[in-house]
């Protein structure tokens, strides 16, 4: 249920994660997996497409990393992303207020 | 025994590649995301066989954590879908495709209103109306476009089935050059490493289901409407290019369905 609720709101926990600084992908997954207290546990092949469209929409930046033997490829936030990280952020505490308010309320 | 994450990424591979609005540089963002699956996927083999697992097992372990392959590829395909998939140049490919696509079905009515002419009669595709009557003058020139007839109204019919199958061929024929230049300048622009992406399949699927598909229902019931009110001269005509259309239809919904499947989405 929890990974449900994770999908429409899995573009603001990427760029949650990269706003601690460059990682590849599966650095990503488990950052976002041990953040949450294993709470979010969603196919792990479904957060690549997502990094490819976050960096299509200018919010990310990648690139190979160099000196590896393996390919990896690195995501950084872009000045973009972190300013809609910032409005995601505010979004998202006024709607999580508003709905423990409500929630607090009920009997 | 094979090892599940190449079985994976070969099964990845050929979702990501088998879809037939991805041309040139989509290649290299098919290259990648195969890349960065399989560099995951023996990451997460090799934890787990840092926690005991073995060979196969952590890898069949690291397929099922990276979930269905039809999904992950789906959501590749759509992450793949750029803005520059919808801006007019991508457009105007398509209509360019659709067009000549549609040119070559009304040449194809044209062959099939020859054959109801062969099997059936001429007046069945281009039959005048009952009560119809030309003028003197008109029979005349009936009489010198198509010399041999008995009659004014048959060397009419025979006129006008003529006008329909040769304009139809020959809008089908200019249908094959539009289809030939367009597939000389997506070769050109190939070899120049430019972009020749379509609008997304799903996209020119629904379009074109959309399209055929409602022409073909209003030729097919202008053909049933003249049959119902006995008036069957001239309606070969719209039932030529009625089944044609449907067929047209059937083939772009039909790419419709495979892409919707494709991308998890039956």
């Amino acid at each position: 249920m929890a990974t449900d609720r994770l999908r429409g709101q899995l573009d603001p926990m990427l760029l949650a994660v990269l706003a601690n600084g460059p990682a590849h992908g599966y650095a990503v997954i488990t950052d976002l997996h041990q953040r949450s207290g294993g709470v979010f546990d969603l196919p792990e092949g479904t957060v690549y497409p997502a990094l490819h469209r976050l960096e299509r929409a200018g919010m990310l930046t990648s690139s190979w990393e160099p000196g590896t033997t393996r390919r990896r490829r690195v995501y950084s936030l872009t000045a973009r992303g972190r300013r809609s990280l910032a409005t995601e952020r505010k979004q998202w505490k006024a709607f999580a207020g508003g709905v423990n308010l409500v929630l607090a309320g009920a009997t | 025994m094979s090892d599940p994450i190449d079985d994976y990424l070969d099964a990845l591979l050929l979702r990501l590649l088998d879809d037939p609005s991805r041309h040139g540089n989509d290649v290299a963002a098919i290259r990648r995301a195969v890349a960065e699956s399989e560099d995951h996927l023996r990451e997460t083999q090799r934890a787990a066989m840092a926690d005991g697992a073995g060979d196969v097992a952590a890898a069949q372990l690291a397929v099922d954590r990276f979930g269905p392959v039809n999904d992950v590829a789906g959501r590749f395909r759509r992450s793949g879908t750029r803005r520059s998939d919808l801006t007019s140049g991508a457009v105007v490919r398509t209509l360019w495709l659709v067009t000549g696509i549609g040119l070559v079905a009304i040449g194809i009515s044209g062959l099939v209103a020859d054959a109801f002419g062969a099997f059936w009669s001429t007046s069945f595709v281009a039959g005048d109306f009952p009560g119809v009557t030309y003028t003197a003058a008109r029979c005349a020139q009936y009489a010198q476009l198509a010399p041999g007839y008995a009659t004014c109204e048959q060397a009419a019919t025979a006129h006008h089935f003529g006008e329909v199958v040769q304009y139809r061929v020959a809008a089908g024929v200019l249908g094959l050059l539009v289809l030939l230049a367009y597939r000389g300048w997506v070769a050109l622009q190939r070899r120049r490493g430019r972009s020749t992406a379509l609008v997304p399949v799903t996209l020119v699927g629904a379009g074109g289901a959309a399209l055929f598909g409602v022409a073909a229902a209003a030729l097919l019931l202008n053909s049933v409407g003249q049959e119902a009110r006995g008036m069957s001269s001239g309606s070969g005509a719209y039932l030529s290019a009625g089944l044609v259309s449907l067929l047209v239809a059937s083939g772009f919904a039909l790419v419709l369905v495979r892409s919707a499947t494709r991308q998890g989405h039956p």
